[in-house]
């Protein structure tokens, strides 16, 4: 072997190795931070039995170029959710919030056939961002909230609707919502971490749909028949619909909106008669949609596929099109929400 | 000599001629292309530009990844290299009239071919690993991607490339034994037999070697054409057990068979 193969073998090797050896490095930060590679570390208090878990990367979506189209065509009514938020926790979703984990557990319910109305479900959603701990305590003492002490932890408790609600605080920088016992659970684990407790990453068919999420800005993953069961779907469509075990929706959300909805059947044949069902409310869908614009470009985005028994669809949605369908815009007393244009009066010339 | 001393000599000569030689310009425009196109796409995200739009909405970092790989290396950049240099080792030797210095060597002939083909393996190699690499560094954390996240993603899909250079290696070697003019030969079964038969429905895939290749790439594969589209309505892809398996089949019995060419074909050189 010549000098210069020699250098250029060793110069190949050392551009490979630093790219892995790089890879490698952050990999097992992000591992070792997230317990989930690829996965928010907030994963690591989701459990193995989780029904539903869900993610949103709140900092992007404030971000995002899809809020600030939407925010001169958004009804100040519609921030509802956020206002929620903070009358409960003094927290500021937009300023305050880099992040949301939610899980919920599986029904446990005896029997749902005999259930006046459905169980509160026992979920808890932990909020990732920078929090001021004495604001937040003193928001609910003002609101007639209690507060006890779990291992040197403060957990602020109230009662809302009949239902106890509790926020525990972990550090400076995550509150964790929920039911008091799944709070305390969560504090616990954040002192002695995941340990011997099976956590979401155990569960193979739960994370074979969340790491296909990885990088979203938000998504959620699901078992079907809780998921349904939380819906209230009518029993003549979940009769319908063949067998299914898990759901995953996920979305990026900047300049527009790209999201994918995956469902797991319970095998192949199941998969085909799920696809033929899709294809065929797709159709319906382009029928329905015919003639209006923002309806055309969503649904020539949509794309069916999938194999075995794996279902995928996914579809795009522009800005312009989220500026028509926003809320606030299909309101017979405003006027054209003004910077946007009014589908009554004619395009302009281009 | 040993079968294997001799194999390791004709790689350690090889190796040299190839990295050399005028192809190598060929290789690194093919694997130096998509590194530029990578540097393009991070200048532009870092200038406040998002280069990848699908309607309106910025594509993450490891989608553009995965599409590249998918469509400049697993259909382009691997193919194309195992052809050029696969057809090569024993038609380079015929072409040159050097063929006689080989075989007047006390070396088994077949050890010339298997030799020559590690030393394909080791070139292109170490071109299009490192490129994938940079490639992966520069692109993955546009747009809200984490290297860290996606990390196992690239060891498959170097992995992956790593085994479609060997298995095309493998298969134009064996064309490049047996045919006058390989290239041409394995240029038409890469665009020609491989493309038709992907989206022929039926069994006739299973002669490709891109249905197993395909099989195993860890990104969804880009609808990027009509062919791309039928090829997805077809699809029946077989289990990474049995690609594996079917590579390995198709990468060993190639070798096997133009080991066994070279030992026994006459080669007569023009005069």
């Amino acid at each position: 072997m010549t000098k210069r193969t020699r250098y250029f073998v060793l110069g190949a090797v050392a551009v490979l190795l630093v790219g892995l050896g790089g890879g490698l490095i952050a990999y097992l930060a992000y591992t070792r931070a997230g317990g989930v590679a690829g996965m928010p570390p907030e994963m690591r208090y989701v459990p193995v039995d989780a029904a539903l878990v869900a993610y949103a990367d709140v900092r992007a979506v404030m971000d995002s170029d899809v809020r600030r189209a939407l925010m001169g065509s958004i009804d100040p009514e519609s921030r509802k959710g956020r206002q929620m938020m903070n009358d409960f926790g003094g927290v500021d979703v937009e300023k305050q919030v880099n992040r949301i984990v939610a899980y919920v557990e599986p029904n446990v319910a005896a029997d749902p056939q005999t259930q006046a109305k459905p169980e509160m479900p026992r979920a808890l959603v932990l909020v990732q961002g920078s929090f001021e701990p004495a604001r937040i305590e003193a928001f609910v003492r003002e609101h007639a909230g209690t507060i006890e002490e779990y291992k040197g932890q403060k957990i602020l408790l109230r009662t809302d609707e009949g239902h106890d609600l509790a926020v525990g605080l972990i550090g400076s920088d995550l509150i964790v919502l929920g039911q008091k016992d799944l709070v305390r659970r969560a504090i616990d684990m954040s002192e002695a971490g995941s340990g011997n407790v099976k956590t979401i990453s155990d569960n193979p068919a739960m994370m074979t749909l969340i790491r296909d999420n990885a990088g979203s800005t938000a998504w959620a993953v699901g078992r079907f028949d809780e998921i349904s069961r939380r819906l209230s779907l009518p029993s003549g469509v979940t009769g319908k619909v063949p067998p299914i075990r898990l759901v995953s929706a996920k979305a990026n959300i900047n300049g527009g909106i790209r999201a994918a909805i995956r469902a797991e059947a319970a095998d192949k044949a199941a998969a085909d008669q799920l696809r033929d069902v899709v294809r065929a409310f797709i159709s319906l869908g382009r029928l329905q949609g015919g003639g209006k614009q923002e309806f055309d470009t969503v649904m020539k985005s949509v794309e069916l596929s999938g194999t075995d028994a794996t279902v995928r669809l996914s579809f795009a949605v522009s800005p312009e099109t989220l500026r028509v369908i926003a809320p606030g815009r299909g309101r017979g007393d405003r006027g054209p929400v003004p910077g946007t244009p009014n589908p009554e009066s004619p395009a302009p010339p281009r | 000599m040993s079968f294997s001393n001799a194999v390791l000599r004709v790689f350690d000569i090889s190796l040299g001629q190839m990295l050399w030689s005028r192809r190598t310009v060929f290789m690194g425009l093919a694997t130096g292309a998509p590194v530029a196109i990578a540097v393009l796409v991070r200048v532009l995200h870092e200038m406040g530009l998002s280069s990848f739009r699908v309607n309106g909405a910025p594509v993450p970092g490891p989608v553009i990844f995965g599409g590249m790989i998918w469509l400049l290396y697993l259909r382009f950049v691997v193919p194309v290299l195992g052809a050029f240099y696969g057809t090569s080792l024993m038609s380079d030797e015929v072409e040159d009239r050097t063929i006689t210095y080989l075989f007047t060597r006390p070396v088994p002939r077949g050890a010339v071919i298997i030799g020559k083909y590690l030393a394909y393996l080791a070139c292109t190699a170490m071109v299009v690993l490192p490129s994938v690499t940079a490639v992966y560094l520069l692109i993955t954390p546009v747009s809200g991607g984490s290297i860290g996240g996606t990390f196992p993603q690239l060891v498959s899909d170097l992995g992956l490339l790593a085994l479609g250079l060997a298995v095309y290696g493998a298969v134009f070697a064996l064309v490049g034994a047996l045919v006058p003019r390989p290239l041409v030969a394995g240029l038409i079964l890469i665009f020609g037999w491989e493309q038709i038969a992907l989206v022929v429905p039926g069994y006739l895939r299973r002669f490709t070697v891109a249905h197993y290749l395909q099989a195993l790439v860890p990104h969804a594969m880009p609808q990027d054409d009509t062919v791309a589209a039928i090829q997805s309505l077809f699809a029946d892809p077989p289990s990474a057990m049995s690609s594996l398996t079917s590579l390995a089949v198709i990468s060993l019995a190639a070798l096997w068979l133009a080991a066994r060419t070279v030992e026994r074909k006459e080669y007569v050189l023009d005069q």
